[in-house]
């Protein structure tokens, strides 16, 4: 962010003590533009003579404080300096002028500053500006109407710095908007004094950085940012006109604007890219989140050779909110859930792990399908600000019977198995969504299976799995496809049918996540093993 | 600044090294305050070291050579170099003061 666009300024005291850190000031960015060392020493003295005058003048009844700026001339080789007080109006062009004839006996003491000021600059400008003097000295390599001086004053150097001279003056109060986004771009800045914010991406600019050059030298010409005055603003502007003319002229400040506006646009590149992978991986945690919540170990129950049960979920690129779950509530049953939160991402995953958690608790309580989706239906209610809400289909089994007991809150019925190569829609009524109506009924439903039996659950991403050409996968070819299986064990049954809708899809990336359980009852083994 | 004073025979070699500027030129005055107070009246004043001088420097030589005129005294200035002897040149002060190339110049003069 920062444009080090060399105008220096160092802002002091107007104190005599200040007058070394002054002059070494100077000779430090003298040095830097290639100044020789005398003609340095000649503007330390043009310096000197206009500092020490703000003391003794400008300043003689209060203190205050003195600024110099250092600054690009608006010819190549040329600096200005800009020398600012806040003191008395003083116009040092309008010193009398020495006079330089006269013996030791008449010659007065004093009046030579300001006389050294303007021998030593090609161009002295005054102007007194909201309350402030401000002296410019425009510098060359060599004093002007140069004395026989040294041997050869080497060139300025490609030292880059804008010409402020040449550029609009422009101040602000605190609070001002420079410009908003969406404005057009037509100028850009340099920050003299104060700072900006920039609200929408939360940068702040201070003094000696530029602003608004990418809206000049980008193609768009528009603000992508607004900016508004954190502290009262000096500013210098130039249009995209002047820039243009002040490109043909000085190649290297040009190369220099177009360094910084390609560093801003790999900061800014690089600031949106760490805030994308930010939430990429916030998503990725969340992602991971969810499905650590899922049981994911075949077979869960090893020593259970009643059922057989089987599940996957396969989340889509975005985090969804697909959810099984399985658990013993006593040693006899077997709940089984599988569901699906409305919406996508980390809202969606959140309000997942609620329903799973509330669901596994109430059915832990031993209550039948439909009280546990009616407990947790006005459970969730109360809270559910976000209007999400969540589709569940609940059965329970019992291991040594084969009944089944099962309630559906708006989700797509399971299927089951109806002899060999057939399946078809576990019957009984449909309810609503959970989280949606205070106080819905909803049913159990009761089913006995006979060993063999399979049935299988699963989510709309499933069903609604679209190929290239936008087609479903649909219930119909589930259930044919699902046909194929019958007598396989469960862990087959969904690598089968996982691989059967990936085939259907042929590469088209899913919408949502796509689960599947299926549910072997095998008969009550010990009973068929307590034979005779 | 470096400032020095070496007193021969009723007169005394001054050696100003540095600058003399707004800061340092008071010193230079307190100096020769003190050497005219110990009744010198004629000073070399030896340039030779000095880098640097501003119409602070200027003022101090003026006034010390106000000084020394009011006692029959007199300030020869040697061995000016570079910005210096510009200095010198575009103020004027060539011709109010006795310049020579070097100190051993300015006690030939004296």
């Amino acid at each position: 962010m920062r444009g080090n666009l060399p105008m220096f300024h160092l802002r002091l005291p107007a104190r005599l003590e200040s007058l070394d850190e002054f002059l070494n000031f100077v000779s430090d960015r003298a040095a830097e533009s290639g100044f020789s060392s005398f003609r340095t020493k000649e503007i330390q003295l043009a310096v000197e003579e206009a500092i020490v005058n703000i003391v003794r003048h400008a300043y003689a009844h209060s203190p205050g404080e003195v600024e110099l700026r250092w600054m690009k001339g608006a010819d190549p080789g040329q600096v200005a300096i800009e020398i600012e007080d806040a003191g008395v109006p003083f116009d040092v062009r309008s010193a009398p002028a020495p006079n330089l004839q006269a013996g030791l006996d008449d010659r007065k003491v004093g009046g030579l500053g300001a006389f050294f000021i303007r021998q030593m600059a090609d161009k002295v400008g005054y102007r007194r500006e909201a309350d402030k003097n401000i002296l410019t000295l425009t510098l060359g390599t060599r004093k002007p109407s140069s004395e026989p001086g040294p041997s050869e004053a080497p060139r300025a150097d490609d030292s880059l710095g804008f010409p402020l001279g040449s550029m609009t003056r422009e101040t602000h109060n605190k609070g001002d908007v420079l410009f908003k986004a969406g404005d057009r771009a037509d100028k850009m800045y340099y920050i003299a004094h104060g700072s900006l914010k920039l609200p929408e991406i939360g940068k702040v600019v201070k003094e000696g950085e530029v602003i608004g050059e990418m809206g000049i030298l980008s193609p768009f010409h528009v603000r992508t940012a607004s900016a508004v005055c954190e502290e009262d603003l000096e500013a210098y502007t130039i249009d995209k006109e002047d820039v243009i003319r002040l490109f043909s002229r000085d190649s290297a400040l040009a190369f220099q604007l177009v360094n910084l506006c390609i560093k801003r646009f790999i900061e800014n590149l690089r600031a949106e890219t760490e805030a994308k992978e930010r939430i990429q991986s916030e998503l990725r945690i969340a992602r991971e989140i969810q499905i650590s919540m899922l049981p994911r170990v075949f077979p869960p129950f090893p020593d259970r050779t009643e059922f057989d049960i089987f599940a996957v979920m396969e989340p889509a690129k975005e985090v969804g909110g697909d959810f099984y779950d399985f658990f013993l509530v006593d040693d006899k049953q077997l709940c089984v859930v599988i569901g699906d939160v409305s919406g996508k991402g980390v809202p969606a995953a959140l309000f997942m792990a609620i329903c799973k958690t509330l669901l596994k608790t109430e059915a832990l309580r031993g209550l039948s399908p439909g009280d546990i989706l009616d407990r947790v239906n006005r459970t969730l209610i109360p809270d559910n600000e976000t209007m999400m809400f969540v589709t569940v289909f609940l059965l329970i089994l019992n291991v040594e019977t084969g009944e089944i007991r099962y309630s559906n809150g708006g989700h797509p019925p399971p299927l089951i198995s109806a002899g060999p190569g057939r399946f078809e829609s576990l019957e009984g009524p449909t309810g609503t969504v959970l989280g949606a109506v205070e106080g819905y009924p909803y049913t159990t439903t009761t089913r006995i299976l006979t060993p063999g039996d399979i049935v299988f659950l699963f989510t709309d991403g499933m069903s609604e799995a679209m190929n290239a050409d936008q087609e479903l996968f649909s219930d119909a070819r589930l259930i044919s496809r699902l046909g194929e299986e019958t007598g396989k064990c469960t862990a087959d049954i969904i690598r089968h049918m996982r691989a059967a809708v990936q085939a259907f899809a042929d590469g088209t990336p899913p919408s949502d996540d796509m689960t599947m359980v299926a549910l072997a009852f095998n008969g009550a083994a010990h009973n068929v093993s307590a034979g005779p | 600044m470096k400032i020095e004073g070496k007193k021969e025979n009723g007169h005394i070699v001054v050696s100003v090294e540095g600058r003399m500027d707004a800061i340092s030129a008071p010193e230079f005055d307190r100096k020769c305050e003190e050497w005219i107070a110990e009744g010198t009246s004629v000073f070399i004043v030896d340039f030779s070291g000095l880098e640097y001088i501003s119409s602070a420097g200027l003022r101090s030589l003026l006034v010390l050579g106000k000084k020394l005129t009011a006692k029959k005294g007199k300030v020869v200035i040697a061995a000016l170099k570079d910005v210096v002897k510009e200095v010198f040149s575009i103020s004027g002060f060539g011709s109010i003061f006795t310049i020579v190339d070097s100190v051993d110049a300015a006690l030939g003069r004296i």
